[in-house]
């Protein structure tokens, strides 16, 4: 009975505990993830990268370092292709799939870039897997490397 | 090493080319979350008519998904099928526990350098297997720290050498686990 009780407490707790709204790997509707964009974008341009990163994935910093702070395009990214990737679960791990961008533009150097980023839902509210979309980082969708990176026609 | 002497112009300087990079879906377990990606680089003007040179960084940042905590993280590769590859480098090199939070530096050193990365360095213990020379490559980073509120990094750098106009490409698994309490 007792070790019933554990898994059961636990269960309660995690319930206890979500914020909500929709569980964690729940793939949002395009238009929920665009608005997300939107405001990854408007803070980038404002040059609120805190704010930015807030929205994003625990990598965003490194990301930023890479890409550079000062390389922001003057005007937001132009949305060339969506995608959706599935939430999986696989050895007691989930991976949360969301809806993939694919971006291009022009850079604050005068570089054009492309770019992916996936907004998912982690059970707190929507989040962005490469918000520093200026960079060049895409999107796994298989968990090897690369045979090559072909550029976005933008 | 970059295979035999004869085989270098010395006066030319080779350098790292960005090949590409990727970032994965985000992976929890309910408790704890990993956000990881990797950065791939071609060795250019490496001189040698007999191979080419790769290099992977590959990192990630574990959380604890509030109010729970973060136990251990691990980020790996491993060489995919196609092209045999064999080591050239790996970093870092050593184990180590304790002490506190602080900034170090990774970076490959053979065949060159210049891929140098600042890692947040922990106090728990960040811990590393490798495959022997003479197999294929296959690095494996992982931090363990129980009861952890608070996020962790995870960073390394592989080289390999592979035939001339061979291909490397790896798989690239992570886990992540957390508790309760």
């Amino acid at each position: 009975m007792t070790r019933l009780r554990i898994p059961l407490v636990l269960v309660l707790a995690v319930a206890a505990c979500t914020s909500g709204g929709p569980p964690a790997g729940t793939i949002p509707s395009v238009e929920q993830a665009r608005r997300h964009l939107d405001e990854v974008v408007r803070m980038a341009r404002a040059g609120d990268f805190d704010g930015m990163c807030a929205l994003g994935d625990g990598n965003c910093e490194r990301i930023l370092d890479m890409a550079g702070r000062d390389a922001v395009p003057p005007d937001p990214p132009k949305v060339v292709g969506t995608r959706m990737v599935p939430t999986t679960s696989s050895n007691g791990q989930q991976s949360f799939g969301g809806i993939v961008f694919v971006l291009c533009g022009v850079d604050g150097r005068g570089e054009p870039y492309d770019s992916e980023m996936l907004v998912f839902n982690d059970g707190n509210g929507l989040r962005a897997i490469n918000p520093v979309y200026w960079g060049p980082t895409r999107i796994a969708s298989s968990p090897q490397t690369a045979a090559t990176f072909e550029p976005v026609s933008c | 090493m970059l295979g035999h002497p004869c085989e270098l112009d010395l006066a030319a300087a080779p350098t790292w080319s960005f090949v590409g990079n990727h970032c994965f879906t985000q992976i929890s377990d309910t408790w704890a979350t990993l956000d990881h990606c990797y950065y791939k680089y071609k060795l250019k003007d490496d001189r040698s008519s007999s191979y080419d040179w790769y290099a992977l960084h590959r990192f990630g940042t574990a959380s604890n998904n509030s109010p729970w905590v973060l136990d251990s993280a691990k980020i790996r590769a491993y060489r995919y099928s196609g092209s045999s590859q064999t080591w050239a480098d790996w970093t870092p090199r050593t184990n180590w526990s304790g002490g506190s939070c602080s900034t170090v530096s990774i970076g490959i050193t053979t065949p060159v350098g210049g891929l140098s990365k600042s890692f947040e360095r922990c106090p728990e213990a960040v811990t590393f297997t490798k495959s022997a020379n003479g197999t294929q490559p296959d690095y494996a980073q992982t931090w363990s720290g129980r009861r952890t509120r608070g996020n962790r990094e995870l960073n390394f750098e592989i080289a390999v050498r592979v035939k001339q106009n061979g291909t490397a490409t790896w798989t690239l698994p992570a886990s992540v686990n957390g508790g309760p309490y």
